[in-house]
């Protein structure tokens, strides 16, 4: 019986090759990157670095290096009909085809905090394995923590923020939630590094406007779960919040009212109306 | 358990202040990739309203890129319908955990406007039309320029990169500007310099060789 191959096996068994000299490979994705490949080449490094891990790693890491120059290249706003055409070809609903300005649009832009998690996950499996159960605990603590502490705390209470705080090396250190309408923070504490006793971990707010960190507050020593009434102005902070910090501090939080260096976790809020919605 | 600092040495703690400053650019770049990031893969579950945001939200900065290599508004925008055509057919070829969003969407429409340039030089080459656009640009020469010797601006990425640039010979990092920022063959930069294809070939593999020990150190 002839052997059945799969038509990535076909396309390996078919790789010149050059393709597996790391010289060559590091050529053509450097190359590549440049875009000074004549044509042909270019396609054919295209095509097999579809099956040729080595090569689409290397071309990886030339594009992360140059794309800074990307980005600091001045925006140009498209012609309206540009996405007209687009949306004609791939029959995209009507109410998609007005484009507002892109700054208007940029302005409304939600993601579904699901999907966030969702690709998270994704994005975490494809590293080596060796982060994957701190990850996946990660990921399960706000779960447990979303799905347990709610009805615990809050039957009706619509849920708004989440963050998980994580510390350097993507140990969970707390998770952090809010409650819309009581305005309550909750703080799950999960795995407290120890301080001495002249020191404590005071949790900031970072702002989304003008990126300053604003304090909640000191952690107390040795609670697994704090509750914590907002103030209005505080609760201003969590909804114009762009991440949580936790930073090692002089005993009872810091004198100077701004964090000092020594981040001991962090982690992005995030929003959670759809869940509301969904739910 | 002793807290395990993002910081724990003075070096590091420079390298945190640092970053610090920077952070509101830091952070709203990384904000910018999250939402690119999550629309990619809501466009892979086949939403069509996803694709739309993705466009609105990333449409002025890819077209920008088209239009710094092609320096064609009409062109642009035929390289930004094109590229977002093949964002579209091509979705499912995103890895989030390989690849930025931006990184992903930007060289997609690098290598479409790189084809059109090249399209647009033989067509006009064909049609032996008078065709001055080779001539780099005082604009494109102050760009290369100010790419090629900034030091110490910009989030670390960009600051490694400048300051890898910055030790290249400056020929080597010229011709891999001009490659990169505008689309410029092999052949356009031996024109340029008046100088023969491989020694261009070889300013470039050295350049790109030494940029990379520079980086990876």
């Amino acid at each position: 019986m002839s052997e059945q191959l799969t038509p990535q096996e076909l396309s390996k068994k078919s790789m010149p090759k050059r393709y597996e000299n790391p010289k060559i490979v590091e050529h053509l994705a450097s190359q590549y990157t440049l875009g000074t490949l004549t044509a042909k080449v270019h396609q054919g490094v295209e095509k097999q670095s579809v099956y040729n891990e080595a090569l689409a790693q290397r071309i990886h890491y030339w594009q992360a290096r140059f794309v800074s120059l990307d980005q600091q290249t001045t925006e140009l706003p498209p012609s309206e009909h540009v996405w007209q055409n687009i949306a004609e070809q791939l029959d995209i609903p009507e109410e998609s085809k007005t484009v507002e300005g892109i700054k208007q649009a940029s302005a409304r832009i939600k993601v579904n905090p699901i999907d966030s998690f969702v690709l998270w996950l994704k994005s975490w499996f494809v590293m080596p394995a060796a982060r994957y159960a701190s990850a996946f605990s990660v990921m399960v603590l706000a779960v447990l923590v979303l799905f347990i502490t709610k009805p615990f705390n809050q039957t009706n209470d619509p849920l708004s923020y989440v963050a998980v705080l994580t510390e350097q090396d993507g140990e969970a250190h707390l998770v952090a939630t809010t409650y819309g309408e009581s305005k309550k923070l909750i703080v799950n504490v999960v795995g407290t590094p120890s301080v001495e006793d002249d020191q404590s971990l005071e949790l900031w707010v970072v702002s989304k406007t003008d990126a300053q960190a604003r304090s909640l507050g000191v952690i107390p020593v040795g609670e697994k779960l704090i509750e914590q009434q907002l103030t209005t102005a505080q609760w201003r902070l969590i909804k114009d919040s762009e991440s949580l910090i936790v930073t090692l501090e002089e005993e009872g939080g810091s004198a100077l009212g701004e964090p000092s260096d020594l981040i001991v976790s962090r982690g992005l809020c995030v929003r959670l109306k759809a869940w509301k919605k969904n739910a | 358990m002793k807290p395990s600092f993002y910081s724990n040495d003075q070096n590091h703690r420079e390298k945190t202040l640092l970053s610090q400053q920077n952070a509101p650019v830091t952070d709203s770049i990384n904000q910018a990739e999250d939402k690119l990031a999550c629309l990619l893969y809501q466009c892979q579950q086949g939403d069509k309203q996803a694709f739309s945001q993705l466009y609105q939200q990333s449409a002025a900065r890819l077209n920008g890129i088209a239009y710094r290599i092609t320096r064609h508004v009409d062109s642009a925008n035929e390289v930004l319908q094109e590229a977002f055509m093949q964002i579209w057919q091509n979705r499912d070829s995103y890895q989030s955990g390989k690849s930025e969003a931006f990184t992903w969407l930007a060289s997609i429409v690098r290598y479409r406007a790189y084809d059109r340039v090249r399209y647009d030089q033989r067509r006009h080459q064909q049609e032996m039309v008078q065709f001055n656009e080779m001539e780099l640009t005082l604009e494109q020469l102050s760009e290369i320029n100010r790419n090629s010797q900034q030091i110490g601006l910009g989030d670390h990425s960009e600051q490694a990169l400048n300051n890898c640039l910055a030790k290249l010979e400056q020929k080597q990092s010229q011709s891999i500007l001009m490659a990169y920022l505008y689309g410029y063959s092999r052949d356009d930069i031996a024109h340029y310099f008046d100088t023969p294809i491989n020694t261009i070939k070889s300013w470039i593999r050295r350049g790109l060789g030494r940029l990379q020990l520079c980086l990876n150190n």
